[in-house]
């Protein structure tokens, strides 16, 4: 069995209620890492092209890495991978909390569904025994209840992740939730899940993760606490929050659906309404974090008076964090903070990603102040910049597919395609997926992040916004175009093995990079150094990228909204005058990996220099259109 | 003189000893030396003021100025991006 890794996965036939344990494949671990990598390689072979994201040969991955649940820092991630509803290409979304280090404990690395349930059902898994249980009782639950419930049914120890009315309605904007608010977000997961009348996943168990050298990992473990540098400082007092003001100022924030501008549309003094000490500040506010983390950037805020009342947990919420106060603030040109902690706690228990829903309504607000779309249609809702009831109360109606929300719940693509493709400039997606809140004319390296990779307009990819402490890369100018082809590979493949590893993101933004080497090479007993980082991380973005070729999907036939890249530019603000040539950008990075310039396509020396001769045929036969 | 210099939600200078107006490179070199765990991230490797630092003057970027070589001017507000990543 590969060290760090409990040694097997859990198939579960939900048409046929048959569950069957199945062997890790120990080259596919050291090869694919672990998580969304593994992910990628198995669903290649077990989700046929052309299957319908919402049909029975859709298979919803459950996965971690071989750091998840150990000493690592911060090692408290799982991956959800499927074929994405949203963009008809590969699909992932990464989380936090308890739930990926428990299913390690409950005796699994992951769980693979493959078909469609004749009835709601869920999993338990208890110290290695699995059942599939009845969630007649279950469906229509809000996340919020549900843990409540199953945690009094199951007992002390129990963790669960799920779906929310929003997934069960199939509604794109859905996600997988855990821990009552983190969210594996994005690819429109929380829908395959509903389509396979899949309520939730339950977990218990104290296996420990075999590991390499215990021992070694302690003291990596309390090495490298006393070397929290970067990212640390902010993320620990604020968590994401902390950057939400600067965001703003520095137009890396959206402001008024991308088209407007920090500095005029939403300046300073409203940006710290809904930034840093003014959320910390919040009343009750506690901080707590994620399975061991030492930054600990999540908060509970209390909020039971005022115009916008919890109605949940006693009136206790969540501190909403950056992307949901940037897709709800300054995007809607709203500086209610009570309303975000609002729309924050709406999202969490019906289950949708704050991104898409804030992205989605910036639209219909967008069509309304420009006379698309009238009061009647928006069912009564003064649909106004800034008005927090209406985004409130259109949220609301957004997660429960009631009225005009119906049209909304599937995402910005699908809002546009329904309303007969109005205001097309104001839906602001790459291939169906909302941008997250990070302005490629800020940081250029991310267009071709959000273009390129596998599951589009995502941040956690590796463009430069992140780059963690000690991961070289040369230096260029920032609105240089040309020699950024490099950094992009170096930053990808960390994040690449990172995300794999079941790390946590600010755990690589917060720490020295060595830390990340020597942690793999401990739990493992592989060698693990810079080269292996780029080979690894590279393998991992071929595989998702590959499952998109053979759908026939070229990521250069994607479109690019204008806004993000400045065309036309901005005539105000801190990104104002910039337009980012994302092309040139794409070419450069393209030619690095070796991808044919036209097709993206991998070469076939490039193939067998990662071990994927595999993919050639398939490749070969596949149809994608040069663009 | 009356020059500030905010970053993040932290004022670390409030005043400009002397006469005559810093660069905004001469006020981020002469914070760093006074504030150098507040300024970790200001800076590459060698020491050298990251390109990429977002700095603004009365919230304008500097880029739209003369970069790190701006003459800065009585009452100017000087703020220092201290992370953009996350979320």
């Amino acid at each position: 069995m590969a060290n760090g890794f409990m040694g097997k996965l859990l198939n579960v036939d939900l048409a046929g209620g048959r569950l069957t344990e199945e062997p890790l494949d120990e080259t596919l671990c050291r090869d694919y890492v672990g998580g969304y990598g593994l992910g990628a390689r198995l669903l290649y072979e077990r989700i046929p092209k052309g299957a319908d994201p919402l049909g029975p040969q859709n298979v919803l991955g459950i996965l971690t890495g071989p750091l998840t649940g150990t000493a690592a820092i911060i090692g408290s991630r799982f991956v959800a991978v499927a074929k994405s509803p949203k963009t008809g290409g590969w699909g992932d979304a990464n989380c936090g909390g308890h739930f990926g280090p428990h299913l390690k404990f409950a005796g699994f690395d992951g769980v693979l569904f493959s078909g469609i349930s004749a009835k709601p059902v869920y999993l338990f898994i208890d110290e290695g025994r699995a059942q599939l249980l009845d969630a007649a009782d279950l469906w229509g639950l809000g996340v919020t209840a549900l843990e409540d419930l199953l945690v009094q049914r199951h007992g002390k120890g129990t963790q669960v992740c799920s779906i929310g009315p929003a997934g069960e309605r199939l509604a794109l904007s859905a996600c997988i939730m855990n821990d009552k608010e983190r969210a594996a977000g994005r690819s429109g997961l929380g829908a395959v899940m509903g389509s396979k009348r899949l309520k939730c996943i339950v977990v218990k168990g104290k296996m420990a993760v075999p590991v390499h050298d215990a021992q070694q990992m302690k003291e990596l473990r309390k090495k490298y606490l006393k070397q929290a540098t970067g990212a640390f400082e902010v993320f620990n007092r604020y968590g994401t929050a902390g950057i939400t003001h600067d965001a703003i100022l520095s137009g890396d924030a959206p402001v008024k659906n991308w088209g407007g501008a920090g500095a005029t549309d939403f300046p300073s003094q409203r940006g710290r309404r809904i930034s840093d000490e003014a959320v910390v500040s919040l009343e009750g506010y506690k901080s707590y974090g994620c399975w061991h983390c030492p930054i600990a950037c999540g908060g509970r805020v209390t909020q039971t008076g005022g115009r916008f009342p919890l109605t949940l947990n006693d009136g206790v919420g969540h501190k909403p964090e950056y992307e949901t106060l940037a897709m709800f603030g300054p995007n809607l040109l709203n500086d209610d903070l009570a309303s975000i902690v609002k729309l924050n706690e709406i999202c969490n228990n019906l289950g949708m990603d704050t991104i898409t829903v804030g992205a989605t309504i910036a639209y219909a607000l967008e069509c309304c102040e420009n006379g698309l779309l009238s009061r009647q249609q928006t069912d009564g809702l003064d649909l106004r910049w800034g008005n927090a009831e209406a985004i409130v109360a259109l949220a609301e109606k957004i997660g429960r597919r009631e009225g005009f929300g119906d049209l909304l719940a599937d995402g910005v693509w699908a809002a546009w395609k329904r309303l007969g493709r109005i205001g097309t400039e104001y839906a602001v997606h790459i291939q169906g997926e909302e941008i997250p809140a990070h302005d490629p004319k800020f940081t250029p390296g991310l267009a071709s992040t959000y273009w390129l990779t596998a599951t589009p307009g995502r941040h956690t990819q590796g463009g430069e916004l992140v780059a963690g402490p000690g991961v070289a890369v040369p230096d260029v100018d920032k609105y240089a175009y040309s020699g950024r082809a490099e950094g992009h590979h170096i930053l990808v493949a960390a994040v690449e093995v990172v995300n794999a590893a079941g790390l946590c993101l600010f755990g690589y933004l917060s720490y020295p990079f060595k830390a990340v080497l020597e942690q793999l090479a401990a739990a493992t007993g592989e060698a693990w150094d810079m080269g292996r980082i780029l080979t690894a991380g590279t393998r991992i973005y071929t595989m998702r990228h590959a499952f998109n070729l053979r759908e026939g999907l070229n990521p250069l036939a994607r479109n690019m909204p204008g806004r993000i890249v400045g065309e036309p530019p901005l005539r105000e603000g801190n990104v104002k005058e910039i337009t980012v040539d994302y092309r040139m950008l794409a070419r450069e990075f393209l030619e690095r990996l070796n991808w044919d310039p036209r097709t993206t396509v991998p070469e076939a020396e490039t193939l067998e220099q990662h071990g994927m001769e595999f993919l050639a045929d398939d490749l070969r036969h596949a149809n994608v259109a040069p663009a | 003189m009356n020059i500030k210099l905010v970053c993040g939600s932290e004022t670390l200078l409030d005043s400009w000893p002397g006469e005559i107006p810093p660069t905004v490179e001469q006020l981020l070199n002469t914070v760093k030396k006074t504030h150098p765990q507040a300024a970790a991230n200001w800076c590459d490797e060698k020491g050298r003021l990251r390109a990429s630092l977002a700095v603004f003057i009365n919230g304008e970027h500097i880029r739209y100025r003369q970069g790190l070589r701006t003459e800065l001017k009585e009452a100017d507000e000087v703020y220092v991006i201290a992370l953009i990543a996350g979320g």
